[in-house]
């Protein structure tokens, strides 16, 4: 057994780094007319067999680890969806990364980060977790800065400056821990923080913190957002759904491997469950507040991500909890809970940046009020954006019902307060989501409406499938993906 | 048990919400709903007042409500609160009826009929509950509904205000719009019951309950706790606060007179009648416990500890209440206005009561003046509100709220001033009227406590109010006509209020009048039944007869000859040209001035108080950052407000209004998201500091709070 998943890791990062650095090459070589679709194709082919590839892994019945490796269903299940994401959004893209002078290092960026964010998974040490961190990362500032307009570059910048920033906090988290556990590998680190005295201890805590602080800053923990509203908001949503619905996978995947070590130490307990606590209310008023007065769609929907960032803590906050609920340990709702809600999230908001992109060339503005009556000018687009923002919402049956139901509720037995709050943010997120439905379709604009949806356009695809998927999956898989997760523990 | 008594209450409020609904199908189904709801709320109220007669012991049901608090909800029928729901359910019926012609045609019908309706229920709540918790929330229901019924016309019609138009007094303007009023009456109330829910708190940390009759049962038990911590009489006036402050004793009186910018039947039934009630049935509900527990302590010093807290305690809320009496009644005496006279004139009488509850805990004979307080409370709010509503139809008729516009009316509006005349002598004591012997046993608990100072403000208070009463009866009905009414014979005839208005005050009247005929006879039977089984009352007291006191009668009776004399002779004798003397003289120009302007209390508040505040605010805004205070008050609060308003009043508001409000709203949410923008300013420094502080913060509170 162990042979086949070393090799369909080999396979992968043979597929991905190959598609990657080959593309940038192949441009060089051939002439203008046939490179750019080239490219395109390279990357999606690598994407779809990384994609079959993985299936395979699906059917390992154990838990399968190596040095610095673990492959349970948890990893499993983010890197399916996070191939498949990718590939959603290279097929959505093509239609507006081809007029771009950078196109080719959009496809080639793509399979690159994916690298990253593969390996961050099933990351079983801390070196490579940082390590895969500074892949996504870089690959990351680079696609924000990717179409050279103003926004996308200052964008970038601000990125990439703050994410120094992360990862120098990283570092020295690491640095911290390394110290005084004498390891690398996760496990045996969680051997160790078992036996420290308080003194020690109290180094750990402040890693932990600093742990938060760096992998909070990608996908949005207040304070740490602050480059958040100006990146999701201002660069080209076609990058923005790369960031969101891909690279927003790096810290949480990390953040469960780490935490899954720390809550399991009981002088740490404590900690975990007040900086998540913390955080997580924070991030949820703050999101959501703000969310409600913005008046630019991508805004809105960047705030909306910060909002997401402290549900998704709701889900971590369980982690320390050992009481069950339903007669299932709170951990592992959390964990169900988590992953559960990375895909309603992927989804949804790969589809909904797609959607704007897609709004963006054809009416040029993707304000509140330039979307009126876009029911009637892009009626599948409108609808599919609907359910997906329905999904966001938490409306059964859809998704994102079940995954907030699980997040929510693997804190209700310890901590009904946490619980109240999120689902309070929950109906106050409504506010906002609904603004944008009741533009679309409720909301008359006195000019001539014209149609302009074209089937054949490859976002109109990848909205049917978005949404086609936000409500099979809801209605009745969900649960059995978030009993799959955590099957093998 | 025929009927469970929670429909008492539970009526009304379906009626709110039927009359909410129903406005959308028809006004006229709407307003016979909420009369109906009432009807049907005053038929429970009676059938459960004959059961308690009947079946003679306290009639109790409950049902959970809060299981890990305890907390039930439930009704408790003793002899308090079965007359006092009777009371208040028919008084709210009538009432209602009345408004079914003297709202007519009024744009926020709507909004009047359910506050209307819902103040029925919240005040059967308050009198009806088992718990004090529940207690509160029939207490704060009806104090929302004053508020939003004192500024029902709130776009703020110059002849909807109270006061005159350019007077002020120490240069504040003495002019009350109703949306101020309304928001003067919510923070005047809202004072006091600070000190309720303090009061609540207290009781509940000692015994851990929230029942009313658990409460009274253990009185001997916080009581004795409070005692041994020194803190006795501090709770015991905090607790009463609320009482005070919603029965409109002086400091909190001032929001009772501006009320008056409610319609006329709201004043009848909420300002007059029944809310302002609500302060003198809490202290009818408690004080017997409290006094009472004196004899159930058996140790000696604490006893006498406690006994000297508590007769302090009975003496200030005495005291407070002969003072409020002649204080009022007193400014009564020059009040121009029609609706206002009546409004020194409750105030005044409430006074009365709060003399008899505390005079009845200094008395030898405490049942007494707990009798007599809760007389004058049932007589009081019977012709009180058949004066109301009288007023209002005067007012009606003539267009003016001033009685001087008015007189001679006698020609138009005959059976009028035959209710308001037997309303009138009812509340001036008139020997034979309810309200002689109401007002006697008062005056007699009053000479019972051996307290001179409180005899003596008592039957001063007498001789204001039969002068009061007697002025306004001639000033309105006899004389010369005023300019104003030529001016209407010309335009059109003015004419006797339609009956639907006629019958609820002449019934209400002449009941007044035929209650203190047969007092003598069924006194002493409805006053046993009224004392029967009620809370911290253990012992079983039978009335026999009507106790007169043949000298302070004499002297009751000799007060309402001066006062009644003393207006003959200056209104139809003298006929004395008021305005005149005062451009002569400039002793009675001052004194007149200093009732006239209520003492400069309100203008003394506001200097103080107000403009205090804001002098306080000016100078922490010249000092503190000027970020922080500047996005609080003109940011987050008005948008918390105009967003909160919003939602209260989104379904009941008219055109106009609504689109004020969002006007506002909008301008709110924008000046909000500039807040915001600048949070988010896009610089890049500003996002490594917050980043940093972020961190550096989280890191010392976990090292602080050793998490």
């Amino acid at each position: 057994m162990h042979l086949k998943f070393e090799l369909i890791l080999n396979l992968t990062t043979l597929l991905l780094i190959g598609s990657g650095v080959t593309i940038p090459l192949i441009d060089q070589l051939l002439i203008e007319r046939k490179r750019k679709q080239l490219g395109y194709l390279i990357s999606m082919i690598s994407l779809i067999l990384a994609l079959l590839l993985n299936v395979l892994l699906i059917f390992s019945k154990e838990i399968l680890s190596s040095e610095m490796l673990i492959v349970d269903n948890f990893g499993t299940i983010i890197v399916m969806a996070a191939i498949f994401s990718a590939l959603l959004i290279l097929i959505a893209s093509v239609s507006e990364v081809r007029s771009w002078s950078t196109s080719t290092s959009y496809y080639s960026l793509i399979p690159i980060a994916l690298l990253g964010i593969y390996y961050i998974s099933f990351a079983d040490d801390i070196l490579l977790i940082f390590t895969s961190w500074m892949l996504t990362s870089v690959a990351s500032y680079v696609i924000a800065g990717l179409r050279k307009d103003e926004n996308s570059v200052e964008g970038a910048i601000k990125y990439s400056i703050m994410g120094m920033l992360s990862t120098i906090t990283m570092l020295y988290a690491i640095a911290l821990l390394y110290g005084v556990s004498g390891t690398t590998n996760l496990h045996e680190i969680g051997k160790i923080l078992k036996l420290l005295d308080e003194e020690k201890i109290l180094l750990v805590k402040i890693s932990l913190i600093m742990f938060i602080a760096s992998l909070g800053f990608k996908f949005g923990v207040f304070p740490f957002h602050t480059w958040l509203p100006d990146v999701y908001g201002g660069v080209h949503p076609i990058c923005v759904a790369y960031l969101a619905g891909v690279v927003e996978i790096l810290p949480i995947a990390a953040f469960v491997r780490l935490l899954s070590i720390f809550s399991a130490v009981p002088t740490l307990q404590n900690t975990c469950i007040f900086s998540t606590f913390m955080f997580s209310i924070l991030t949820m008023i703050f999101g959501n507040i703000v969310a409600l007065v913005q008046s630019n769609i991508q805004r809105m929907l960047a705030y909306s991500t910060i909002a997401h960032a402290g549900y998704f803590l709701v889900g971590f906050t369980a982690f320390s909890i050992t009481r069950p609920i339903l007669g299932i340990p709170a951990s592992i709702l959390g964990l169900q809970g988590i992953a559960l809600h990375l895909i309603t999230y992927i989804i949804a908001k790969t589809g909904l940046f797609i959607t704007l992109s897609y709004i963006l060339r054809k009416i040029g503005s993707v304000d509140l009020i330039s979307i009126r009556n876009l029911g009637k000018i892009l009626p599948i687009t409108s609808f599919s954006a609907s359910i997906l923002l329905l999904s966001l919402m938490g409306v059964p049956p859809l998704i994102g019902f079940w995954s907030k139901l699980l997040l929510f509720l693997s804190v209700a037995g310890e901590y009904p307060l946490l619980t109240l709050i999120a689902a309070l943010n929950s109906g106050i997120s409504v506010a906002y989501y609904i603004v944008i439905i009741k533009n679309m379709y409720f909301t008359q604009n006195s000019t001539a409406v014209q149609h302009l949806e074209r089937i054949k356009d490859p976002e109109v695809i990848i909205m049917i499938i978005t949404s086609l998927l936000t409500i099979i999956l809801g209605l009745g898989i969900a649960p059995y993906i978030a009993a799959y997760t955590t099957s093998l523990k | 048990m025929l009927i469970d008594p929670i429909y008492i209450w539970a009526a009304p409020y379906i009626g709110a919400a039927l009359s909410l609904i129903l406005s959308k199908i028809s006004k006229r189904v709407r307003n016979y709903i909420a009369v109906l709801s009432l009807l049907f709320s005053s038929i429970f109220a009676t059938i459960t007042l004959h059961e308690f007669i009947i079946g003679g012991k306290p009639i109790h049901t409950s049902h959970l409500w809060i299981k890990s608090l305890n907390i039930t909800f439930g009704v408790y029928i003793d002899g308090l609160s079965s007359f006092t729901a009777f009371l208040v359910s028919w008084l709210c019926f009538f009432i209602g009826f009345y408004s079914l012609k003297y709202m007519n045609e009024d744009p926020g019908l709507t909004r009047y009929w359910f506050f209307f309706t819902f103040f029925a229920g919240s005040m059967l709540t308050l009198v009806t509950a088992d718990n004090i918790l529940f207690m509160f929330i029939g207490w704060e229901g009806t104090g929302l509904c004053s508020y939003a019924l004192i500024g029902h016309w709130f776009t703020d019609e110059e002849e909807r205000c109270v006061g005159d138009p350019d007077r002020k007094a120490l240069g504040i303007s003495m002019l009350f719009t109703p949306s101020h009023s309304g928001v003067r009456a919510l923070v005047f109330t809202r004072l006091g019951d600070v000190g309720f829910i303090t009061g609540i708190a207290i009781i509940y940390l000692v015994l851990k309950t929230f029942s009313i009759p658990e409460i009274i049962e253990n009185a001997p038990e916080w009581i004795i706790y409070l005692a041994k911590l020194g803190l006795l009489l501090p709770a015991l006036i905090i607790f009463s606060l609320g009482a005070l402050a919603k029965s409109a004793q002086f400091p909190f009186h001032e929001w009772l007179v501006t009320a008056m910018t409610g319609p006329t039947s709201v004043s009848a039934l909420i300002h007059a009648a029944t809310m302002v009630n609500a302060g003198v049935y809490f202290m009818l509900r408690f004080s017997p416990a409290t006094y009472f527990s004196l004899h159930r302590i058996h140790d000696e010093i604490l006893l006498h500890m406690i006994k000297d807290d508590i007769t302090i305690f009975f003496t200030i809320i005495a005291t407070i209440g002969a003072f409020t009496a002649i204080f009022m009644a007193s400014q009564a005496i020059v009040a121009r206005e029609l609706k206002l006279i009546l409004a020194f004139s409750t105030a005044s009488q409430l006074g009365y009561m709060f003399l008899a509850i505390g005079a009845a805990g200094l008395c030898p004979e405490f049942i007494n003046g707990w009798l007599a307080s809760f007389n004058h409370l049932m007589s009081q709010a019977v012709f009180k509100a058949s004066l109301f509503m009288a007023a209002g139809a005067i007012i009606h008729a003539v267009e003016s709220r001033f009685i001087d516009d008015m007189g001679g009316l006698i020609h138009y509006m005959k059976i009028t001033f035959i209710s308001m005349l037997l309303a009138a002598f009812s509340l001036s004591g008139v020997p034979l009227f309810q309200g002689f012997w109401s007002k006697d046993s008062v005056l007699e608990a009053a000479a019972e406590s051996g307290k001179l100072w409180l005899l003596v403000l008592g039957t001063l208070t007498a001789a204001f109010t039969s002068f009061y009463s007697l002025r306004l009866i001639l000033r309105v009905f006899t004389g010369l006509k005023s300019e104003k009414v030529k001016h209407l014979e010309h335009i059109h005839h003015i004419h006797e209020a339609h009956p639907i208005m006629l019958i609820p005050y002449l019934i209400l009247a002449i009941v007044a009048f035929i209650v203190g005929l047969i007092w003598p006879i069924y006194g002493p039977e409805i006053n046993s039944n009224i004392i029967k089984h009620v809370l911290g009352i253990e012992e079983h007291y039978i009335i026999h007869e009507i106790h007169l006191n043949p000298l302070l009668t004499a002297a009751s009776i000799t007060m309402v000859a001066i006062g009644f004399g003393s207006s003959l002779y200056i209104y139809k004798v003298l006929k004395i040209n008021i305005i005149f003397i005062l451009k002569r003289n400039s002793v009675a120009r001052f004194i007149h001035n200093l009732l006239y302007d209520r003492y400069y209390i309100n203008p003394i508040y506001y200097k103080v108080l107000v403009n205090g505040f804001r002098g306080i605010s000016l100078l922490i805004f010249k000092w503190f950052d000027k970020l922080v205070i500047d996005s609080l008050y003109h940011k987050v609060i008005p948008l918390t407000f105009t967003k909160l308003f919003n939602v209260l009043f989104k379904h009941f508001e008219v055109p106009v209004m609504d689109e004020g409000y969002n006007v506002r709203t909008v301008n709110g949410i924008l000046k909000f998201s500039a807040f915001i923008r600048k949070l988010q300013s896009g610089i890049l420094n500003n996002y490594l500091i917050t980043f940093i502080m972020g961190l550096a913060l989280m890191t010392t509170l976990l090292i602080i709070l050793m998490v």
